[in-house]
């Protein structure tokens, strides 16, 4: 394997219907079940929205990382900032911030060196499952006397 | 000679970059599904650009990297009332000509050029190979309307 996949789109009419097939072709591939796709198709079509605007030259770049039961997405090079921008720009009245609510893990890399990332990771229902089952055992323990 | 509708490399509206196995020529497919869909082509076009495009993309997947793992690029971009699609890869490309180790039929070459309005085999830079191939689009009435 040579790296992941990557893709650039331009801002425009083709970049909603291009990223939300490429990110639901990957979810696919990584395993992950329907309304898990759907929510990386969503998260898709939420940068295709506002990730131009906020990238150096109206392109939205993407690298996924498909692994057994994830899909990350890194989104950028952004603009200084782009990353927090863009996730309040993906909010919506009476759901709140859409990225952090339809992903399991919404990250800001601005260490690279290479400019600022928004790393987004989805994961497959029985993997959250078993987070949320290690969160919790970690919740009662420290809860203990 | 064919001349290619100018974009410098990596400029295309659409950029795909993935490792070159088979499994990922699906994914180049659902992005060229994407194009069709906000270009509103008709059903009969999209088959023969996913056809011709997946047998280019099959070209490199089979051809480029006998010994070692590499890319596949995928660029698409609209000029006018054409769709440009190029193919590139960064092993041993692939040729006209008969290849007498090669597991395939040698159709794949002759397909892309019956599908495709223009088709052509060219080096872009040291290196690097590319298939490309225009398509004049006959859409619903939103075809060409692209910068």
């Amino acid at each position: 394997v040579s790296g992941p996949v990557s893709i650039a789109v331009s801002g425009g009419p083709l970049a909603a219907p291009v990223l939300s097939r490429v990110a639901a072709a990957l979810a696919a591939a990584a395993g992950l079940d329907l309304d898990r796709l759907e929510n990386a198709r969503l998260v898709a079509d939420a940068l295709a929205a506002h990730g131009p605007a906020r990238t150096p030259d109206g392109r939205v770049r993407v690298a996924f990382d498909e692994g057994s039961g994830a899909l990350t997405m890194r989104v950028g090079p952004l603009v200084a900032g782009g990353a927090a921008v863009l996730l309040r720009e993906c909010a919506l009245p009476g759901v709140g911030p859409v990225l952090q609510r339809l992903a399991d893990e919404v990250g800001v890399d601005a260490e690279s060196g290479t400019g600022e990332f928004l790393v987004i990771r989805l994961e497959a229902a029985d993997r959250r499952r078993a987070r949320g089952r290690r969160r919790e055992g970690a919740r009662q323990r420290s809860a203990r006397p | 000679m064919l001349r290619r509708p100018l974009t410098p490399a990596g400029a295309g509206e659409v950029w795909l970059s993935l490792p070159a196995r088979a499994d990922n020529v699906a994914v180049v497919r659902q992005a060229l599904a994407g194009v069709a869909t906000a270009l509103g082509l008709q059903d009969a076009q999209v088959g023969d650009i996913a056809v011709a495009v997946s047998e280019a993309c099959g070209n490199v997947v089979v051809h480029a990297y006998p010994d070692e793992s590499g890319p596949l690029e995928v660029e698409v971009w609209p000029a006018g009332r054409r769709l440009v699609v190029a193919v590139r890869d960064r092993g041993r490309g692939i040729g006209p000509g008969p290849r007498p180790e090669s597991p395939g039929l040698g159709l794949g070459l002759p397909l892309i050029a019956s599908l495709a309005d223009e088709m052509c085999l060219t080096a872009p830079g040291p290196g690097v190979n590319e298939v490309w191939m225009t398509f004049r689009l006959a859409g619903s009435g939103r075809a060409g309307t692209l910068p």
